[in-house]
């Protein structure tokens, strides 16, 4: 449920061994690395990449919409201590002057920040901003994947104008890093719990797998299936359907008359 | 209640802005160019967005006065409606505002002067007639009275402007700004109200009917109009005993003589809205019932709606005269 984009393997190498994700074999365009519910691609730097990298993900891990997606890595900000988390309540690209909003529905686990998106290193650090090279070819790659509550820009401060990024080797960003874990673990925590709340909350996939593995369905005919099922399912919450029921009848057009039939009954049209 | 304020550039220091900063002064502020850039793009979750709306703060340029389509008014003069708000405070089920918008969030236009310019525009257009403006088309009118200033503002306006008419549409019980100062005898608060088994199910976060019953009264025990508006009628196996009930009660706390009017409309839904909230909430009830799609509208197949409306209407007329009872109907 959980996928995670990060740009250096220094920021991917905290969340492996934290979350136990292993690489996938054989690599293709992007190192992937999975566990339990969990997957991660490492894309390089820029935005172009990142954007690749999102859409090879989804492709890899089975291309479902219900999937928090993550961006987490270093950036730059001209007041903010090196090793401080902020998630990003906007972005924007700097070479283009698009913008995005991430839609901020979980609570706030950490200060929010505005982050700018640039196409070469900023170290002038001009705005009261974030800067880093991904967010704008991940977000708006991401939301094509997800909606957009789902879809998060978490960084951790690498330098400001008082700590220049000349110094930064990879095992210091892995530091910092690493010192957030349990603070991207509680935001991945929320993010996953409002991913099942909110979304594939009907659960109808096991009923109409019952139903089209013992009769064939026109597309058509699983379509008015799905809809007959779901309103089952609203009107008389709780009360397994099951194709058993059904199993005298030879035709998928009378298991649909019948199924109508009793969710006919259910709603009540009669006044 | 608001942690997240996006406010269009430019309207930092409009002094609405400033004064709902002073309410919430822990709210963190993000800039963007116009609302539409984060109230409309498409990768948005309207029940998502439900459970935490940002506010956005806003100009509204144009469009500001518009007229009310056929068979919405209280027959008389001509019809417009105006939104101060997009979205409510509250969230109710079956309102259409969760299949025309994608975002929850709150869009609150500040610039309530261009409104006011509009209205004497179309006053001016209108000669001496009698116009309605209706707000709560696209908001409720009072729910977010203490945070937006919008009624007190408006009713000032409409104080000296004796040929305009308001109408004020709520399921708040936010009516202090009114109890506050002299009634106008030019504007009306109208109460929407289902049976209290069906908003208990459906109006979430509204108060409950008693308290609404209660705030009407009061506000007409101090001499302003109220009216009572039953749009969505919504069926229950029991609705005829649930809306007696409601109707007893309503009209039990009320002076009869001197209610403005009642309105009634039956539960509809655009298609393409009808499909986005059901796609929202698929294990709600409502949008499995008996509904059918008749001229890219859905609502309750004909025969259960028209029988829900002649009863309704029948228990109405034990309460109120044929003249002050105005159905509500988008064929009409």
């Amino acid at each position: 449920m959980i996928r995670i984009v990060t740009a250096l393997p220094a920021e991917a190498r905290p969340l492996l061994r934290h979350f136990g994700l292993r690489a996938r074999t054989p690599q293709g365009m992007f190192p992937v690395f999975e566990g339990e519910d969990m997957a991660l691609v490492v894309c390089g730097a820029g935005k172009a990449s990142a954007a690749a990298a999102v859409a090879h993900l989804h492709g890899v891990t089975g291309g479902r919409a219900d999937r928090v997606w993550l961006n987490l890595g270093v950036a730059g900000h001209p007041t903010h201590r090196p090793g401080e988390a902020l998630l990003a309540h906007s972005i924007r690209d700097m070479a283009t002057g698009r913008r995005w909003y991430p839609p901020q529905i979980i609570g706030a686990s950490c200060p929010g920040a505005q982050l700018v998106s640039v196409d070469v290193p900023e170290t002038r650090y001009p705005e009261d901003a974030l800067y880093d090279m991904e967010a704008a070819g991940f977000y708006p790659t991401a939301t094509r994947c997800a909606t957009g509550e789902l879809v998060q820009c978490l960084k951790i401060v690498s330098d400001n104008r008082q700590a220049p990024p000349g110094g930064l080797d990879a095992q210091a960003v892995e530091v910092l890093v690493a010192g957030q874990l349990d603070l991207i673990a509680r935001l991945l925590a929320s993010l996953g719990a409002l991913a099942r709340e909110g979304l594939g909350r009907d659960g109808l996939a096991d009923c109409v797998g019952g139903f089209i593995e013992h009769w064939r369905f026109s597309v058509s005919q699983r379509h008015r299936l799905e809809r007959v099922l779901r309103r089952h399912a609203a009107l008389a919450p709780g009360q397994e359907i099951s194709w058993r029921e059904y199993r005298v009848l030879r035709r998928a057009r009378q298991v649909l008359t019948a199924l109508e039939h009793r969710v006919q009954g259910l709603a009540g049209a009669r006044p | 209640m608001i942690d997240l304020i996006y406010v269009e550039e430019g309207l930092e220091r409009h002094p609405r802005a400033q004064a709902i900063g002073r309410r919430f002064p822990g709210a963190t502020w993000v800039p963007c160019a116009r609302y539409t850039e984060v109230f409309n793009p498409k990768a948005q979750n309207f029940r998502l967005q439900k459970r935490r709306p940002a506010l956005i703060l806003a100009r509204k340029h144009e469009g500001l006065v518009l007229e009310a389509p056929a068979g919405y008014g209280l027959g008389g003069g001509e019809n417009y409606y105006f939104s101060h708000m997009l979205n409510c405070l509250y969230d109710c089920r079956y309102c259409f505002l969760q299949g025309m918008y994608r975002s929850a969030h709150y869009v609150l236009f500040v610039n309530f002067e261009t409104f006011e310019q509009a209205m004497d525009d179309a006053l001016v257009r209108a000669g001496g007639r009698e116009l309605w403006f209706f707000s709560g088309y696209d908001c409720d009118s009072l729910a977010l009275e203490p945070v937006s200033g919008f009624a007190a503002h408006f009713l000032a306006f409409f104080a000296s402007r004796a040929q305009a008419r308001l109408e004020l549409r709520t399921k708040s019980t936010q009516v202090r700004v009114l109890l506050e100062r002299e009634p106008l005898d030019n504007v009306v608060v109208a109460f929407s109200f289902t049976p209290e088994p069906v908003s208990r199910a459906l109006e979430h976060r509204v108060p409950p009917v008693a308290k609404r019953i209660a705030a009407m009264a009061r506000l007409q025990c101090s001499g302003w109009r109220v009216g009572v508006r039953l749009d969505p009628l919504i069926y229950t196996p029991d609705y005829r005993d649930a809306y007696r009930r409601l109707l007893a009660d309503v009209f039990g706390a009320l002076d009869l003589e001197a209610l403005h009017s009642v309105s009634l409309g039956g539960f509809r839904l655009p298609r393409r809205y009808y499909k986005t909230i059901q796609r929202l909430y698929p294990e709600e009830p409502l949008f499995a019932g008996p509904l059918e799609l008749c001229g890219g509208m859905v609502s309750y197949v004909s025969e259960l709606e028209q029988e829900l409306s002649r009863f309704c209407t029948r228990e109405l007329l034990r309460y109120i005269p044929q003249e002050r009872l105005f159905p509500c109907s988008e064929a009409a």
